[in-house]
């Protein structure tokens, strides 16, 4: 255990340098979601509306927290309330957006199908998701207190930390529109096909 | 030849500076073993002679000559009980002044050595130190000399003689030492007797408060004025030395005797209702977490408290002694559970709360209700002295809890008070007027005999008689205004000269301390029943007002809220109520959408599996 904690510890100094490289990546993200991409990735209008909503709201969980991190400051007033809003908001958003894009993500064939990269992403957001969340519901339910809710506050940063990235590239990669070329190359393709 | 001499010299020398040493670790005896010593003690008087009980002129015993026999009486003068005048003194915390309280006059005076905010220093005031420990003795554990810089061979010091330091208020056993007679010798005037009277050691005749100021104490005619001591020959043992039934931890009764405090009024829990302390009730003493060493600089207990020897007392304030010291990540940097203190889960208690919070804010003192209740204490009521009149209105009016961000941001409870007194404002500057100095007016001007509040009446009749005051304290003074404080305002006359009118001002604000004791159980805490105790728009923590208390009856007195106390933006406290309307709902919420998330996670795993195993099949 104490192999963990030395883990933990190191980790947990080098916190505000991984959020700020988070964020450098969801920049870069940001910026490539508005370049064409050779194939569209289509998850359905239901799923991208709730998606899209995810995203906001961990773009309001990433703001309120990586402000006080990147200050060296704790997490207070407006910023605080902010975050547990926007994080009541984001636990039932993932559930429904988890519902909602299940069938396009199992999709075996088809032209708009996500591509594998596409459905890790999405599944490692949804995942890291979880267990931010899972992290501070077990103080909600009084469940640990103490040096063990120390533990889960490090669990939850970094897990929000991850959810935030990886939301951030799934988003980017599904906001891209396709090339009208490679849109009409795809037609000619299944032109074929079907001949 | 010369070497030789030079040698010698040096050998002499070398063995003079040892027998120093040595000389000086004898001197003061230890007997090294942790049962306690039986004190069977030469009594010596001021001038370090031995009392002869039997001679008819004996004088009173002198504890400090006494006892420097075999103790550091030195150091231990210098403690943080008895050395409160001296620059040196770290004032650390701020805590419960002296009130100096005159109830002619309708005074109550924040008074205190240590310059804590809010207070006012003896001598700023005009207050003489025979003054201030002849009104503060009673509660007072000697010392004259160190805690008042009094001098002693001035004024009227030279007879009634040196306030020692009593280690017997402390360190008497059981009832060996007396309350009662102790504050009925400072009463008196008869400092250099009170140790002796509050043992029982000697009866005294006559009393040095009955003296004229110029009396020479020297003089033959004098000597023959002061009070005469008849000492009870019983006490003495054959060798004519007398029993001190002494302890090295004083029990709590010593401590309770300057740090009782009873509630009063409307709403206060009888006394056989009152449960005592956890600590207490788990067989822990005072002495155990507010220890000393020798130098009696005894450890207050609160958190970032500096030890003015330097030494190590973190792990003897609440978090030290219950909670291990970490990083904040999870690493132990020195483990509490000293006394074997449980270490408190705080299961479902947001980190933040421990940030904000001091422990006592929620663990300590009485409930925050509605409305503040009327508590008294030993220093500023004198608890501990009989009274038949002692009544629930007396002054100084105190209340409590008060919840209130203190300057170091955290938020504690509090006792509070707010000053009364008459004074004089100029140039935007109040000074006050002792009440010695305002009797003379106000008796005059206001017909009062014995008790302002009871006397002054209610509404226009007790604005009338104020103004009434301050009219005649007007005509003494011309260079500044006459000024009345009392419950959060400054009253002044009215440009008509007839009536008051008032305003805030720096001197009239309450003056508060916090306060630590006594510590309710775990399941007693402020937040055990639910977050809604704290975080509810009905919830006292933030809610209940705090209106000031005064002399002067005012149908609008300033009134605090917690949100003005705390610091807090109203706003966000009414969003945080608002969203714990729902959190129940929410929880149940939360949980099936973590199930659904999960699932969905497990179907995406189990799809991802066979489609491997499928293209492994077709490969």
């Amino acid at each position: 255990m104490s192999g963990i904690a030395g883990l933990a510890d190191a980790l947990a100094t080098r916190y505000p340098l991984a959020v700020g490289l988070g964020l450098g990546t969801a920049v870069v993200a940001a910026l490539f979601a508005f370049r064409r991409t050779p194939r569209a990735i289509r998850i359905g209008r239901c799923a991208s509306l709730l998606g899209a909503a995810a995203t906001l709201a961990v773009v309001v969980l990433a703001a309120s927290a990586f402000q006080a991190v990147l200050r060296g400051a704790g997490l207070h007033g407006w910023p605080l309330l902010a975050h547990v809003v926007a994080g009541g908001a984001f636990v039932v958003l993932i559930a429904l957006f988890a519902l909602a894009a299940l069938p396009a993500l199992l999709r075996a064939r088809g032209d708009a199908r996500p591509d594998a990269a596409s459905r890790l992403g999405i599944a490692g957001a949804l995942l890291c998701g979880a267990v931010a969340a899972a992290s501070v519901f077990a103080s909600m339910f009084a469940l640990v207190g103490g040096t063990a809710f120390e533990r889960l506050l490090d669990v939850h940063r970094w897990a929000g930390l991850g959810a935030f990235v990886l939301t951030m590239l799934s988003a980017a990669r599904i906001a891209r529109r396709p090339h009208a070329a490679a849109g009409q190359s795809q037609a000619k393709q299944a032109a074929v096909t079907s001949a | 030849m010369t070497r030789a001499l030079w040698v010698l010299l040096a050998a002499t020398s070398f063995a003079a500076v040892l027998a120093a040493q040595d000389a000086a670790g004898e001197s003061f005896k230890r007997s090294g073993s942790r049962r306690g010593y039986a004190h069977w003690l030469e009594l010596l008087a001021a001038n370090g002679k031995a009392i002869d009980p039997n001679a008819t002129d004996a004088p009173p015993f002198s504890m400090r000559e006494t006892c420097k026999k075999c103790h550091d009486v030195a150091s231990i003068e210098h403690g943080w009980h008895f050395a409160a005048a001296a620059d040196a003194t770290d004032r650390g915390r701020n805590g419960e002044p002296w009130l100096w309280t005159d109830a002619r006059t309708g005074t109550q005076l924040p008074v205190s050595f240590r310059g804590w905010p809010g207070t006012w220093r003896p001598q700023d005031l005009g207050m003489s130190a025979f003054r201030f420990v002849q009104e503060f003795g009673r509660h007072l554990p000697g010392g004259a000399a160190s805690y008042a810089a009094a001098s002693l061979e001035e004024g009227r010091f030279r007879l009634s003689g040196a306030l020692d330091v009593d280690c017997m208020v402390c360190h008497g056993a059981g009832s060996s030492w007396s309350h009662e007679r102790w504050s009925k010798a400072i009463d008196s005037q008869d400092f250099a007797w009170a140790s002796g009277k509050a043992l029982g050691l000697f009866d005294v005749r006559g009393e040095v408060k009955s003296l004229p100021d110029e009396l020479d104490p020297q003089s033959p005619a004098g000597r023959a004025k002061l009070p005469v001591t008849h000492w009870d020959r019983t006490r003495f043992g054959p060798d004519g030395k007398v029993f001190f039934d002494i302890v090295r931890v004083p029990s709590n009764d010593a401590c309770f005797t300057c740090h009782s405090s009873q509630a009063v009024g409307e709403g206060a829990t009888p006394r056989w209702q009152h449960d005592d302390d956890v600590h207490l009730r788990a067989g822990m003493r005072c002495a155990d977490c507010h220890r000393n060493d020798l130098a009696h600089h005894t450890v207050r207990g609160f958190e970032g408290e500096v030890h003015p020897a330097g030494e190590a007392v973190a792990s003897l304030s609440c978090r030290g002694c219950h909670l291990d010291r970490s990083d904040g990540h999870g690493t132990v940097l020195a483990r509490g559970g000293r006394l074997g203190a449980p270490l408190p889960l705080h299961a479902g208690l947001p980190a933040v709360h421990l940030e904000k919070l001091s422990c006592t804010a929620c663990h300590s003192g009485p409930r925050p209700t509605a409305n503040s209740r009327r508590v008294q204490t030993s220093l500023a009521h004198a608890l501990g002295v009989p009274s038949q009149t002692r009544g629930a209105g007396d002054l100084p009016a105190i209340v409590e809890p008060v919840l209130a961000r203190d300057a170091d941001g955290v938020i504690r409870p509090h006792r509070t008070t707010w000053p009364s007194f008459w004074g004089f404002e100029k140039d935007g500057a109040i000074q006050p007027l002792t009440p010695d100095a305002a009797f003379a007016t106000v008796r005059r001007a206001l017909r009062i005999r014995k008790d302002l509040l009871a006397e002054l009446g209610e509404g226009d009749a007790a604005r009338a008689k104020i103004a009434a005051g301050l009219a005649e304290f007007a005509k003494t003074r011309t260079d500044a205004t006459a000024v009345f404080v009392s419950g959060g305002r400054v009253w002044r006359l009215g440009a008509d000269g007839k009536n008051l009118e008032s305003s805030s001002h720096a001197a009239a604000d309450p003056v508060s301390w916090p306060i630590a004791h006594d510590v309710r159980p775990a399941r007693d805490a402020l937040g055990a029943r639910g977050c809604t105790e704290c975080h509810a728009a009905d919830a006292p923590f933030v809610h209940a007002p705090l209106a000031a208390l005064g002399v002067l009856p005012d149908a609008n007195p300033p009134v605090s809220t917690g949100v003005d106390r705390l610091r807090l933006d109203a706003q966000l406290v009414s969003a945080w109520e608002t969203s714990f309307a729902g959190r129940d709902t929410f929880k149940l919420v939360g949980v099936v959408a973590l199930a659904v998330v999960a699932l969905v996670l497990l179907v995406l795993l189990f799809g991802a599996v066979a489609s491997v195993r499928r293209g492994s099949s077709a490969a």
